[in-house]
């Protein structure tokens, strides 16, 4: 493994995007950055740049206003990448399976290497989410 | 001057929501906006219809993950009250706990992400600190952080039980401890908050009301509105006085923000002291028919459900009015003639849920 | 539903100035499919949102409805929404998205309306 592959593990860096979901996983993602979680001591900063960006976190199922942002977000992020996706209406369409506006999965848009279900999610299952995507990253995948 | 049109958002680091607004610029100057929804629409109005009624609570609560509570509680209570079913008073008590917890949480989520908007970055990390607590309170009593799910129809799903709240009582003086420590005299005292919020984004008491705003953005103009007023659940008996300001600028909206987190910490306190023992729901037969309006404070303001039911296991319409689409024509009228560097703060003023908005 | 009153589409405008007179504050408004007709019912609160009023119209389906956006700029967020979930005309809404506010192009067009799932 060379140094690049190495430190990419190691210090990974985050972009959040929220597709349509209630909001309860976009802000427990925001408290695994916070005091008691404090994802940053592994060396894992959230970014705002799709181009400085590892690992792609997707909250909320697809639907019809925002895949293409989601897939334009997805193919401005360079190789090596792996996209989890956080919370059960992200996984499967979830509790919004019936709404019109929605396609369902964020599968049906762009693949997809880890699913984190649970609504919302916890910070520990998130973390966990994020530890099981490094392992992806450190293979090369 | 030539004008310029900026697109702010819809991927904006202050939002952790999708949403857009197009300022129209004259040099540093605001002289336009024109807001751009629907990132995240769903049809969570639609799927209600879909679904047999008393599913639609847990629909409802993912309305919007933050004030979840309230979205179930305002359903439950338009279904009970079609239903004409009476919720046992210790349920009752048990709502405005959980209410109010969620509405603690909320503010404090909100008072760190404003700290954020203006590069407070150690207040942000206190407040969300402190915010923990709250949510290990939630989990003890409901058994999630954020969506506590403990609505239904008749009542709640779980019980305090005496040690369970003398255990929320040390927490909460461990919270109480903390925030007076280190988050009301920063909010009180610090000349870079009052810097970025004194006097920026001001809402007249007239326009305020001519535009329909709602929860603090309403009360930090000085109208004295809060639906706790109407004394739905167990409001009555704890009693209840809204909390006003009368500057009606983004300072003024922060205060009663924080008031209302203290006040929210009373009122916990009382329901669990004063709460009456017996069932915590009634069992509920049969199927709504009718219509009615069901109105709860949610911690960003009014939310109001229309429900028809048309004696079938299905809902014929829900209709969810929730209050950051109500505030979104104040955010018009507070944005002009403000300078583009506080877009942030004074957006973020009127705490907008985009979830609930979009539904 | 308590306090409410059932008008006309031409007494609409009219009703709702006398609310405006009265210091009534803009709830929402909601829009009915009932298969031969639509109905929406406008609600206002007085006194500080403690006391509510329902203003009902019935309208046919190829009728256009007044907008009441030019008496409260705050209604026409909740036209445009009414526009463009069900198959209703509205004249004149302040702030007209042309049925772009909360759906996509792709999306399945009016959605609320009955016999659509």
């Amino acid at each position: 493994m060379n140094w690049i592959a190495r430190s990419r593990a190691k210090s990974p860096w985050l972009l959040h995007y929220d597709c349509g979901s209630c909001n309860g996983c976009d802000i427990e993602i925001l408290a695994c950055l916070t005091p008691l979680y404090d994802i940053e001591r592994f060396g894992i900063v959230n970014m705002g740049n799709p181009k400085h960006a590892d690992i792609l976190l997707v909250t909320g199922p697809a639907n019809h206003p925002n895949y293409r942002v989601l897939k334009n977000l997805y193919e401005q992020m360079p190789e090596p990448k792996v996209v989890v996706v956080v919370g059960s209406c992200g996984c499967t369409g979830g509790v919004f399976h019936n709404c019109p506006n929605i396609l369902g999965g964020i599968d049906k848009v762009i693949p997809v290497d880890v699913y984190v279900p649970g609504c919302a999610a916890k910070p520990e299952a998130i973390i966990d989410g994020v530890v099981l995507a490094l392992e992806k990253l450190k293979n090369g995948k | 001057m030539a004008r310029t049109v900026i697109p702010f958002g819809p991927q904006h680091p202050v939002f952790p929501e999708p949403i857009q607004l197009k300022l129209e610029c004259e040099d540093e100057r605001i002289v336009g906006v024109v807001p751009v929804i629907g990132y995240i629409s769903r049809g969570i109005e639609k799927a209600a219809e879909l679904n047999p009624f008393r599913n639609n609570i847990f629909l409802c609560e993912r309305v919007c993950g933050i004030c979840s509570f309230m979205h179930a509680l305002c359903y439950c209570q338009g279904i009970e009250d079609m239903m004409k079913v009476e919720v046992p008073s210790r349920a009752r008590f048990l709502r405005v706990f959980w209410a109010e917890l969620s509405r603690m949480h909320s503010h404090l989520l909100w008072l760190g992400l404003l700290a954020d908007s203006f590069g407070f970055e150690s207040l942000f990390m206190q407040v969300w600190r402190a915010r923990e607590i709250i949510l290990d309170i939630s989990e003890m009593t409901s058994g999630h952080r954020i969506i506590q799910s403990t609505n239904v129809i008749g009542g709640v799903r779980r019980d305090i039980d005496e040690e369970m709240a003398q255990k929320v009582e040390e927490m909460l003086a461990q919270f109480k401890e903390l925030a007076d420590r280190s988050i009301l005299p920063t909010i009180l005292n610090d000349p870079t908050i009052k810097e970025r919020t004194v006097g920026k984004g001001i809402l007249t008491k007239e326009q305020a009301e001519l535009l329909a705003a709602v929860g603090p953005t309403l009360r930090g103009s000085g109208v004295a509105s809060d639906m706790r007023m109407t004394e739905y659940a167990a409001y009555k008996e704890i009693g209840f006085e809204p909390i006003v300001e009368t500057a009606g600028d983004s300072y003024a909206r922060t205060l009663v923000r924080v008031k209302e987190i203290y006040q929210s910490l009373d009122i916990i306190l009382k329901a669990l002291s004063m709460m009456p023992e017996g069932d915590i729901a009634v069992r509920v037969t049969g199927r709504p028919e009718g219509e009615v309006v069901s109105r709860v404070e949610q911690p960003r303001g009014e939310l109001i459900y229309y429900v028809k039911g048309n004696g079938t296991a299905n809902l014929e319409r829900l209709k969810i009015g929730t209050p950051t689409f109500a505030n979104i024509p104040s955010l018009l009228v507070m944005l002009p003639g403000c300078e583009l560097a506080d877009v942030p703060v004074i957006t973020l003023s009127i705490d907008p849920c985009i979830a609930c908005c979009e539904r | 539903m308590e306090n409410e009153i059932t008008v006309s589409k031409a007494e609409l405008i009219t009703e709702v100035q006398k609310m405006l007179a009265q210091k009534a504050m803009f709830g929402t408004a909601t829009c009915l499919d009932l298969d031969e007709r639509f109905e929406i019912i406008y609600h206002f609160e007085l006194e500080q949102g403690l006391k509510m009023r329902h203003i009902r119209v019935s309208l046919a389906k190829d009728d256009t409805l007044p907008s009441i956006s030019n008496i409260y700029m705050c209604a026409a967020l909740i036209e445009n929404e009414m526009q463009e979930m069900f198959d209703i005309k509205i004249s004149g809404i302040a702030l007209d998205f042309k049925r772009g506010m909360l759906l996509a192009k792709e999306s399945p067009k009016t959605p609320l309306m009955k016999g659509k799932e």
